[in-house]
C-alpha cells in the first residue's frame, strides 16, 4: 500500500517541474564547483622574525597586519628556502630548492644574462590551467635577461608591473620625502642603469621614483583583483614588496611617521599597502574566498645598523643558515576557512606554497620533477601538519659542501657555518660577523629549538645525542641524494647587454636609459 | 576619594617572567593564552620598567613608589652592587617607609599577599607589620633544601605566622620539578576573592607567586605540558592562574570594578641557560640596567574602564603602581617624601602619553637613563671574566665591544647614547659628534642634574649580613614545636658580586 502510494505521489509531479529542480541543483553545484578560491600572495623582502609587533618589536607598527593576524593564523615555525633573495623567490614559485632550478649561487644582478629556467613550472603556470587570472606586482628578481627571456610573462603571469630585482642594484638618490638622500651604506650601485619599472615586457619608467612606487603598487594590485572578479574569474596575485630592503624609503604619507625611524616607515608604507588589498577585497565582497598568504623571502639584513632588521630572539640574519637567517614572519588569512586567533607552531616552509595552492585549486602538480614541498592545508585548519624536516643551504651553495644544516623535528643539526655580509662587522654576535669563517662542525653543532630556539646551547658533544645525529645524518644523505644540482644559472652570466634600458643601444650608458618623464633632478 | 562612592578593587600580578615570554610579544610556543587575552581585552605597555635589575628592590619599589637609592634597598659595601634580601640579610624595609599597603589599609581596604615576599624576613620586616592583613607565602626564595644546620629552609606563612617550611611541609621535588604551591596560590587568590565580594569590601591583592624562578616548580597537571621544558611547564600554570583570578572576578561581578594590572619584576635571567625565560629582542638580562634586565611586560585590565586592543608606549614603571592604587584609593601618601611614581589613570584611561625620564640603577649607581626614545649609559658592566670562564653570563651569545663590559666602565664624560625607537636592542650607539647626540645629551643631563639635586639617598638595608639572622625560628615555631637554634651573631659586611 505504502509503496503504491509513494509511487502515485512521484508520478504526480509534472515532468516539467522535475526537470526544471535537477537543472537549478546541477546549475548551483557546478556553479559552486567552478568557484575556485582566489590566492593572494605578499611577499616582504628581507623582513625579519622579530621585526613585526606581534611577533615581538617593541617599536614597529603594522595596523593591517595585526587586523590580519588577529582574524588570522600566526606561524611560529615557517622557513624560507634561502637566506637570500633569488634563490627564496624560485623556490617559492617552483616548489623547488633553488640548487635544483639553477637560481644558485647568490642572487641575480642588474647585468645577470640568466634567470629561472623557462622549463621550470612555476605556481602561476600550475594556477592558469585552472583558468586563474595571474599577476605579480613588485619585485621579481629571477632575472630578465638579454632579450627580457625571464621576465615573468614568460613564467605563467598574466600581469607584470615592478622592478624586476632589488632597488639597490641601481642608483639610489632618493628615499624620502621630499629629497631626502638613501644613506650612504646602503651600496646601491650606481654604475647601473637606473631601477627599471616593467609594465610586462615594457618598461613604463626608469629610474624609479620611489617616494610613489609603493602607491603605484598597491593601485595595480586593487585593479588587477577588481578587474578579475568583474570578469568572476578566480586569480593568483603575487605582490612582492620591495620593502623592507634596504635602501629603505617612504613617500610623503610615511616619512617621518614610526617610531623605528627609516625601517619602521618603509614598514608603515608595506602594512599600508597590505590593507589596501585586504580593502580591496573586502569591498569586491571575495575576503571570504581568498587565502591571503603574507611572508618573507629571508631574515633581516642586519648591516645597516640602526637600519636593519630584527630577527627577535633568533641567531644572526639575511645571509645565514642560523634561524635568523631563514626562519621568517608568516601570517595566513581566510575568514571562514582558519579560525580567528589561530597560531601554530607547526613545521612550514615557502616551499609548501606550490603544492597547497595547487591543490586548493584542483590542479595536478607537475609530473617527473621533484617537488620539495608538503601540503599545507591541514595546518590552516588547526591539525597537524606532515612536515618533520627542513634543509638549509646557504646564500651561495656549493655542490662541494651540499647542505650546511638539517631540521629534523625540533633539532637542528648545523655541518657548516659562516657569517654574513649582511650582519656588520661589530654584530652583536659574533658568529655572525663577516669575520666569522666557514667552519665544519663534526660532530655537528645540535640545538634543541623548542628550548633554545636562539642555538646557545650544542648538545652535540653529548652522548646521549648520538643516536639522534646519526639519524638525522641518514635523512640528509637520502636527502642530498635526490638532489640533482641545475646547472648555474647565475654564475659567469653577466653582460651589459643585459642591464634594463628603455633606449635600448642608447648612448651615453647608462644615463640615456632615462624614459622622457624621468623625475631625476 | 577621586572615584567618589565607587569602590575600586586592585590586583597586581607579579609574575617572574622576560619580556619576550609572553606569546603576544613573540615567544614561538605561545604558552599564555590567558595574558594574551587579558592584553586584548585591555591595555599592553611597552615601554614599563621595574626599579631595578633584581627582585628584592624592585619589589620595594613597587609597594614603596620609591626608588631602591631612596627606600635603602641598596647597598654601599660596594660600587655598583645589586643586593636583594637572602636569609643572612639584617636589613629589611624600615618602619620610616610607608607602603601601598600601609595607605590603603587606611583607606578602607583589606590587603592580601600571596607568594614571596621578599622585603626583609625578621619579624619587623613581615608584611603583616606594614599594612597586609593577610600573607599566604614566603619571605625569602624557595632556595633549598637546606639541612636546617648550616641553613634553615625557608618558613612558609599563613598570616603572621609560619606555618610549615619549604621541602619539609610544603614539598619541591629537586628531581622532578613537582610541587603543587603555585595551585595553592590560586586557590588563596580565588577563596579571597569570594570573601571580599562577600563581604563588599574594598580590597588589594598582591599576587606575587615565585615558580619561574629558580629552582623551578610546576603542579603534576602541568609538567611535561610544554614542549620548552620545565620553564615551558610553570609559565604555562601561571598563565592558567591568571585566567582562573580573572574568570573568578567575572563571576563575582567585581571585573568592571578591579584594576588588574601584570608585571615582573625583572627581566629573565640568562644564567639558567635553557630553563629561563626569554627577553626577546633586548640586550642581556636579569642583574644588568640594559633593557633585557629592566624592561618587563605589563599589561593593565579593567573591562568597562580600559578600552580594549590598546597599546601604550608611555613609560612607566612599577612606581607608578603605588602612585595608581592611592589614587583609585582616594588615599594620599605624606608629603615630606620624593616620590618617584606617576598616576597610570589618564594613560590606562584616555590613552595620554607624557614624557618623562626612567633611572636605571645598579646598587648605589645610576648606570643609565631614558628619557623620550633615547638612553644613555654613563656606566657599563655585564659580570666579571672570572664568573664567565665559570659559565656565568648575564649577556649570553652577546658581545658588543664597549658596550656589554666585563668590567665596569665609566661613560660619564661622554655618555653611551642609544636610539631604543631605531635600535631597541642597543647594539649601535650614535656618535658623540653628531648633532644628533649633542641636542639628545642636553635634555638627558637636564633631566639627570635636577634627579640627582633631589635625591637623599635612604639608609642602605643590604650592607650587613649575619648568619645568627637566619629563619631559625621565625614567628609561630613554637607552637609547631619547630624552632631551630641558629648560631651566635656575627655580623659581617656582605659580600655583593654582581
Amino acid at each position: 500500500m505504502a509503496a503504491t502510494r509513494k509511487t502515485g505521489s512521484l508520478s504526480y509531479v509534472p515532468n516539467w517541474l522535475v526537470l526544471a529542480v535537477l537543472f537549478i541543483i546541477l546549475h548551483l553545484t557546478s556553479s559552486k564547483t567552478q568557484k575556485k578560491p582566489n590566492i593572494v600572495v605578499l611577499f616582504a623582502d628581507d623582513l625579519g622574525y622579530g621585526d613585526l609587533p606581534m611577533y615581538g618589536h617593541p617599536t614597529s607598527s603594522a595596523p593591517h597586519l595585526e587586523r590580519m593576524a588577529q582574524e588570522g593564523m600566526v606561524f611560529t615555525q615557517f622557513y624560507s628556502s634561502s637566506p637570500v633573495c633569488s634563490p627564496s623567490r624560485a623556490a617559492l614559485l617552483t616548489g623547488r630548492y633553488q640548487v635544483r632550478s639553477g637560481v644558485w649561487p647568490g642572487v641575480f644582478w642588474a647585468d645577470s644574462t640568466g634567470g629561472l629556467p623557462l622549463n621550470e613550472t612555476t605556481i602561476a603556470e600550475v594556477l592558469k590551467t585552472q583558468g586563474y587570472d595571474t599577476a605579480i606586482i613588485g619585485k621579481w628578481h629571477l632575472g630578465v635577461g638579454v632579450n627580457q627571456t625571464y621576465l615573468p610573462t614568460n613564467h605563467g603571469f598574466d600581469y607584470c608591473y615592478g622592478i624586476p630585482y632589488s632597488h639597490d642594484m641601481c642608483p639610489c638618490p632618493v628615499c624620502f620625502w621630499p629629497k631626502v638622500p638613501c644613506g650612504l651604506n646602503d651600496n646601491c650601485n650606481s654604475q647601473w642603469t637606473g631601477c627599471p619599472v616593467y609594465e610586462n615586457d615594457r618598461i613604463v619608467e626608469q629610474p624609479a621614483d620611489l617616494l610613489t612606487l609603493s602607491g603605484r603598487y598597491a593601485k595595480q594590485a586593487s585593479r588587477f583583483i577588481q578587474t578579475s572578479a568583474e570578469k568572476g574569474n578566480p586569480f593568483f596575485l603575487y605582490l612582492a614588496f620591495q620593502h623592507t630592503h634596504h635602501p629603505q624609503f617612504a613617500g610623503v604619507e610615511f616619512t617621518n611617521t614610526s617610531q623605528r625611524g627609516e625601517f619602521g616607515d618603509a614598514l608603515l608604507e608595506l602594512d599600508w599597502a597590505v590593507g589596501e588589498v585586504l580593502g580591496t577585497l573586502q569591498q569586491a565582497m571575495l575576503q571570504d574566498n581568498t587565502l591571503v598568504f603574507f611572508t618573507s623571502d629571508n631574515g633581516p639584513s642586519l648591516r645597516n645598523e640602526q637600519r636593519g632588521g630584527s630577527a627577535g630572539l633568533l641567531k644572526c640574519g639575511k645571509g645565514t643558515t642560523y634561524e635568523g637567517g631563514q626562519r621568517v614572519p608568516a601570517i595566513a588569512h581566510w575568514p571562514g576557512v582558519i579560525p580567528d586567533h589561530s597560531r601554530t607552531t607547526e613545521l612550514a616552509s615557502t616551499l609548501d606554497l606550490f603544492p597547497t595552492l595547487a591543490k586548493l585549486a584542483g590542479a595536478a602538480v607537475p609530473s617527473g620533477v621533484v617537488l620539495d614541498g608538503v601540503d599545507i592545508l591541514p595546518i590552516l585548519q588547526n591539525k597537524h601538519g606532515s612536515r618533520e624536516l627542513f634543509f638549509y643551504y646557504p646564500t651561495s651553495p656549493d655542490p662541494k659542501y651540499g647542505l650546511y644544516a638539517v631540521r629534523y623535528k625540533q633539532y637542528k643539526a648545523h655541518y657548516y657555518t659562516q657569517g654574513e655580509v649582511n650582519s656588520d662587522p661589530n654584530n652583536h654576535d659574533p658568529d655572525c660577523r663577516p669575520s666569522a669563517q666557514l667552519t665544519r662542525h663534526d660532530p655537528p653543532l645540535l640545538f634543541n629549538l623548542n628550548n633554545d630556539p636562539s642555538e646557545q646551547f650544542n648538545l652535540g658533544n653529548m652522548s646521549e645525542y648520538k643516536q639522534l645525529l646519526k639519524t638525522i645524518d641518514s635523512k640528509k644523505v637520502e636527502f642530498e641524494k635526490t638532489v640533482v644540482w641545475g646547472e648555474s644559472q647565475i654564475a659567469g652570466h653577466s653582460s651589459p647587454d643585459a642591464e634594463p634600458c628603455y633606449n635600448k643601444g642608447c648612448s651615453p650608458f647608462p644615463t640615456c636609459c632615462h624614459t622622457p618623464q624621468w623625475w631625476w633632478p | 576619594m577621586g572615584w567618589g562612592d565607587v569602590c575600586i578593587y586592585l590586583l597586581y600580578l607579579l609574575l617572574q617572567m622576560g619580556w619576550g615570554d609572553l606569546g603576544i610579544l613573540g615567544q614561538p610556543e605561545k604558552e599564555t593564552p590567558n595574558l594574551d587575552k587579558m592584553a586584548a581585552e585591555g591595555m599592553l605597555l611597552l615601554d614599563f620598567y621595574t626599579a631595578n635589575p633584581l627582585c628584592s628592590p624592585s619589589r620595594a619599589a613597587l609597594l614603596t613608589g620609591r626608588l631602591p637609592i631612596r627606600n635603602g634597598f641598596y647597598t654601599t659595601n660596594d660600587h655598583a652592587r645589586n643586593g636583594y634580601t637572602p636569609q643572612e640579610i639584617v636589613g629589611g624595609i624600615p618602619d620610616s617607609e610607608v607602603l601601598v599597603s600601609e595607605l590603603l589599609s587606611q583607606a578602607g581596604y583589606r590587603n592580601k599577599i600571596i607568594g614571596k615576599w621578599h622585603l626583609g624576613h625578621r619579624p619587623q620586616y613581615l608584611p603583616l607589620r606594614h599594612g597586609f592583613h593577610e600573607w599566604f607565602g614566603a619571605p625569602n626564595c624557595h632556595f633549598g633544601p637546606y639541612d636546617n644546620k648550616a641553613t634553615p629552609n625557608i618558613p612558609v606563612y599563613n598570616g603572621s605566622e609560619m606555618v610549615g617550611r619549604y621541602y619539609e611541609d610544603f614539598a619541591i621535588s629537586r628531581a622532578s620539578g613537582e610541587s603543587n604551591l603555585t595551585q595553592l596560590y590560586v586557590s588563596e587568590a580565588l577563596d579571597f576573592i569570594d570573601r571580599q565580594a562577600a563581604a563588599g569590601r574594598p580590597f588589594f591583592l598582591y599576587w606575587a607567586p615565585d615558580a619561574t624562578h629558580g629552582p623551578l616548580y610546576a603542579s603534576r597537571g602541568f609538567l611535561g605540558t610544554s614542549r620548552r621544558g620545565l620553564y615551558g611547564d610553570v609559565v604555562r600554570e601561571l598563565d592558567d592562574g591568571v585566567g582562573r583570578i580573572l574568570a573568578r572576578l567575572r563571576a563575582r561581578g567585581l571585573d568592571t570594578n578591579t584594576l588588574v594590572f601584570f608585571t615582573s619584576d625583572n627581566g629573565a635571567a640568562m644564567v639558567s641557560r635553557t630553563q629561563g625565560g626569554s627577553n626577546g629582542p633586548f640586550l642581556c638580562g636579569k642583574q644588568t640596567t640594559f633593557e633585557g634586565g629592566m624592561r618587563e611586560p605589563a599589561i593593565a585590565w579593567w573591562p568597562s574602564r580600559i578600552q580594549p586592543g590598546q597599546i601604550s608606549h608611555q613609560l612607566s614603571t612599577v612606581m607608578d603602581l603605588f602612585t595608581t592604587a592611592l589614587e583609585l584609593a582616594g588615599a594620599v601618601p605624606p608629603s615630606d617624601r620624593v616620590y618617584d611614581g606617576t598616576s597610570l589613570l589618564p594613560t590606562l584611561l584616555n590613552g595620554t602619553e607624557v614624557d618623562r625620564p626612567v633611572f636605571y640603577y645598579r646598587g648605589d649607581e645610576l648606570m643609565a637613563v631614558r628619557y623620550g626614545l633615547y638612553k644613555a649609559h654613563f656606566w657599563t658592566w655585564t659580570n666579571g671574566q672570572d664568573e664567565r670562564s665559570k659559565g656565568i653570563d648575564f649577556c649570553r651569545g652577546e658581545d658588543i665591544p664597549g658596550v656589554t663590559t666585563m668590567q665596569q666602565v665609566n661613560y660619564t664624560d661622554s655618555p653611551l647614547l642609544f636610539h631604543l625607537g631605531r635600535d631597541p636592542g642597543e647594539r649601535y650607539s650614535i656618535k658623540p659628534k653628531s648633532s644628533e647626540y649633542k641636542q639628545a645629551m642636553r635634555k638627558l643631563e637636564e633631566v639627570v642634574a635636577s634627579h640627582r639635586a633631589g635625591l637623599l639617598p635612604g639608609e642602605p638595608q643590604f650592607n650587613m649580613c649575619d648568619s645568627a639572622v637566619m629563619n631559625w625560628a621565625p614567628p609561630g615555631c613554637e607552637k609547631l614545636g619547630r624552632c631551630l637554634k641558629g648560631p651566635e651573631s656575627k655580623p659581617y659586611k656582605c659580600p655583593w658580586p654582581h
